[in-house]
């Protein structure tokens, strides 16, 4: 089960062209492309007729061709043309479902729930992306894992002194980091910092720190799954206050934008950018920072896979979303009220989609 | 038969089989006396072997002791062991040793189903043993005439049997499923299309008329000119077509039997349920042209291969879209009326088989 009425991140908006590209979103395939004049089309992947995926067929003047009987869809997704019978006898139901769609920020967004509810305002603000001066670097993984496992590990950010203790972890984010969390209508922010402490290695290589450092992260959550993580440092003889400083890189940062798109109960696709100031080293610096951040994600990755096989394997025949640690530790605080957020999503579209059926059956009597 | 029923049936939550029939198991040199293969039909599990005369033999797959697949186990003359403890089964399914006692429990004793070999298939009849007929067969006699060649192909696919039966009763995909080989446009636009029931089952016809020829029947029809093309499915539910293609000079009669410059070839299909959502299919391509040209035979044979190939791949991708959506409603075109009779001439078999069933429960209630 999933939160449907919100906008998803389709892909990055250059992924998609002129061709037919197939992707599962929330356990539906969906068929994607643009038209000649760019305008990006999603509908369902499958031909009312006889089921082929319409991703098999062919992009023929904006319409897709179904690859089995020929069956044409115009770019609603009705269909247009049934080979060997006269348009007129169309039947008016021969249509597929269609998707609003929006590019936005580098990704393509897409509306998985009641179309008439899909509100371009509530896309994500990942507007710091586009700042000028602002270089992006952009990651497209398929996690097999439930995409709840994705947000924990994005919200409690302790893991980085074990995880990805070669770049940009340190003992001391999980020891003596100071947490604070705090929950606004849809999203929560978790603030991490420690002062004076001896940089991890990215922060050496790249932010040319010679002795002691501040360090600090901010995780953004909101539902049902945009994330946005900024990482930030200064020297340790630099005063830090958390209301001045922890908005903004300090002397050497990045951001980390994530749009997660569930494909089923199981698999998650992940589409990452990191943002950065690319005036901070040469070329191969760059480079560098660059291959440590996929390391990041590579070694979380590892992280899901076992997650979720033990959660497979578990004869209580438990869903990453059924899952409250057994021993509840105080960095699990944000992702708990991640959690409930998403919970209260659920809840309330569980709700109007009632209220309407009931709706629809008292018109009916 | 609505459209909820048949989705049900092709996502698996409804597995109906017409039993009474005789259904492919393997081609017959699939088939050997060194070792019994495992082969499951229907969803239940069968191990074939051949016994000492060669005849083949057709027995549940399951030791009646600890449920070993028999198929793991040996032949032993017209006798076959489990691997596990040695039990030893006859060909009419009763145990007739169990290592190391001298008593044989009547019990023991496995489902025998009959089996016969014919046009170089092996068959198994899957429903009541009184009622097969081996002269009720389906018959393929290209497979071994004389002066003709073929090629073969048995294929374990990811889809429900419907599915490929459905194909081959409308043959109007092949202008977008195989337009690199055997399609055309106009076998979708401009056919002439006349579905019938027949005595055995259903026939669907396809004519297009003075079109341009296909590639392959360009390369090996060798034509210059337009052609009048056909395409005869014969269905005989449950399991099993024949379809006719070929072509001949346009206006020359090829409707009225004649033609000139006539090419044609022959496909023979036995498809066969192993589980709802999967299936073993048979196909052979057969045709008497070419004898004299081993290296374009073997191109002809390529492109084949290259057309099944590609319905194999559709066969998948649909199921996989069927069970992400079985309620959706599915669309009907004009198109549909030969999948359309054949799905009906086997829901008539299946009714037939439930019909009978419930009045041998009555039968029973009334005599107790």
């Amino acid at each position: 089960m999933f939160v449907r009425n919100a906008w998803y991140a389709a892909g990055f908006s250059d992924e998609f062209g002129q061709a037919l590209t197939a992707r599962t979103y929330l356990c539906e395939a969906v068929v994607l492309y643009r038209t000649r004049d760019g305008v990006p089309v999603a509908f369902e992947d499958r031909c009312a007729h006889r089921r082929l995926p319409l991703s098999m067929g062919r992009l023929v003047d904006d319409r897709v061709e179904c690859g089995y009987h020929g069956l044409v869809y115009d770019c609603t997704g009705t269909c247009v043309k049934i080979p060997g019978q006269p348009n007129a006898s169309i039947p008016p139901g021969a249509k597929v479902r269609s998707y609003p769609v929006n590019d936005r920020h580098g990704y393509l967004w897409i509306w998985m729930g009641d179309p008439a509810l899909a509100d371009p305002a509530t896309i994500p603000d990942f507007g710091k992306l586009e700042q000028p001066g602002t270089a992006r670097h952009r990651i497209r993984l398929h996690l097999q894992c439930h995409f709840q496992l994705v947000v924990d590990n994005l919200l409690d950010l302790s893991h980085l002194a074990y995880v990805h203790a070669t770049t940009t972890g340190n003992a001391s984010l999980a020891e003596d980091a100071v947490v604070k969390t705090v929950r606004h209508a849809d999203t929560v922010e978790i603030k991490r910092w420690v002062r004076n402490v001896p940089p991890s290695r990215t922060f050496v290589d790249f932010g040319g720190y010679q002795g002691r450092v501040n360090l600090w992260q901010v995780s953004q959550y909101a539902a049902p799954t945009y994330i946005h993580v900024s990482y930030g440092s200064s020297d340790a003889g630099v005063p830090m206050t958390e209301e001045a400083d922890i908005w903004r890189h300090g002397q050497w940062g990045f951001d980390v934008f994530h749009g997660l798109t569930p494909e089923s109960e199981r698999t998650t696709h992940q589409f990452r950018y990191v943002g950065y100031d690319p005036t901070f080293g040469d070329a191969a610096a760059i480079d560098e920072f660059l291959r440590q951040c996929d390391q990041i994600i590579n070694e979380d990755r590892e992280i899901f896979i076992v997650q979720q096989q033990a959660l497979d394997s578990d004869p209580r025949g438990l869903s990453a979303r059924d899952v409250r640690s057994d021993a509840p530790i105080h960095a699990d605080q944000g992702l708990a009220i991640a959690r409930r957020i998403y919970e209260q999503r659920l809840n309330d579209e569980a709700a109007t989609a009632g209220r309407s059926q009931h709706r629809l059956a008292a018109q009916g009597a | 038969m609505n459209d909820r029923v048949s989705s049900r049936r092709l996502c698996g939550e409804d597995a109906s089989f017409v039993r009474n029939a005789w259904y492919a198991a393997a081609w017959s040199d699939e088939l050997g006396r060194d070792k019994p293969l495992a082969c499951m039909m229907l969803g239940e599990p069968v191990v074939l072997y051949r016994d000492a005369s060669g005849a083949p033999v057709a027995l549940e797959d399951r030791c009646v002791h600890r449920s070993m697949p028999l198929s793991l186990g040996r032949i032993r003359g017209d006798l076959i062991e489990c691997g596990y403890h040695g039990l030893q089964y006859a060909s009419s399914g009763r145990c007739v040793k169990i290592p190391g006692q001298p008593s044989i429990p009547r019990t023991a004793c496995i489902r025998s189903y009959p089996a016969v070999e014919q046009d170089g298939f092996v068959w198994v009849w899957m429903g009541d043993s009184a009622r097969a007929d081996g002269a009720a067969v389906a018959r393929f006699p290209w497979m071994k005439r004389a002066g003709w060649q073929k090629t073969s192909l048995h294929a374990h696919i990811g889809c429900n049997y419907q599915l490929v039966i459905d194909n081959l009763l409308d043959l109007s995909h092949l202008a977008f499923v195989h337009a690199s080989t055997v399609g055309s446009p106009e076998l979708a636009d401009d056919a002439i299309v006349e579905t019938q029931r027949t005595e055995t089952g259903v026939r669907t016809s396809r004519w297009t008329l003075d079109v341009a020829p296909a590639m392959t029947y360009a390369q090996f029809g060798r034509y210059d000119c337009n052609v009048d093309r056909w395409q005869i499915t014969d269905f005989t539910p449950p399991c099993t077509l024949v379809i006719r293609n070929g072509a001949a000079k346009a206006g020359t009669g090829a409707r009225e039997g004649r033609g000139e410059q006539r090419w044609e070839f022959i496909v023979c299909h036995a498809v066969t349920p192993e589980t709802a959502r999967t299936t073993n299919y048979f196909w052979a391509v057969t045709h008497d042209f070419g004898g004299d040209d081993a290296e374009a035979t073997a191109e002809f044979h390529r492109q084949c291969h290259h057309v099944i190939g590609e319905d194999i791949a559709v066969f998948t991708a649909q199921q996989r879209t069927l069970e992400l959506t079985p309620n959706a409603p599915l669309l009907g075109i004009r198109y549909d009326q030969g999948p359309l009779q054949g799905r009906l001439a086997i829901e008539r078999l299946l009714a037939g088989e439930r019909d009978a069933a419930q009045a041998r429960t009555l039968e029973t209630h009334v005599s107790t």
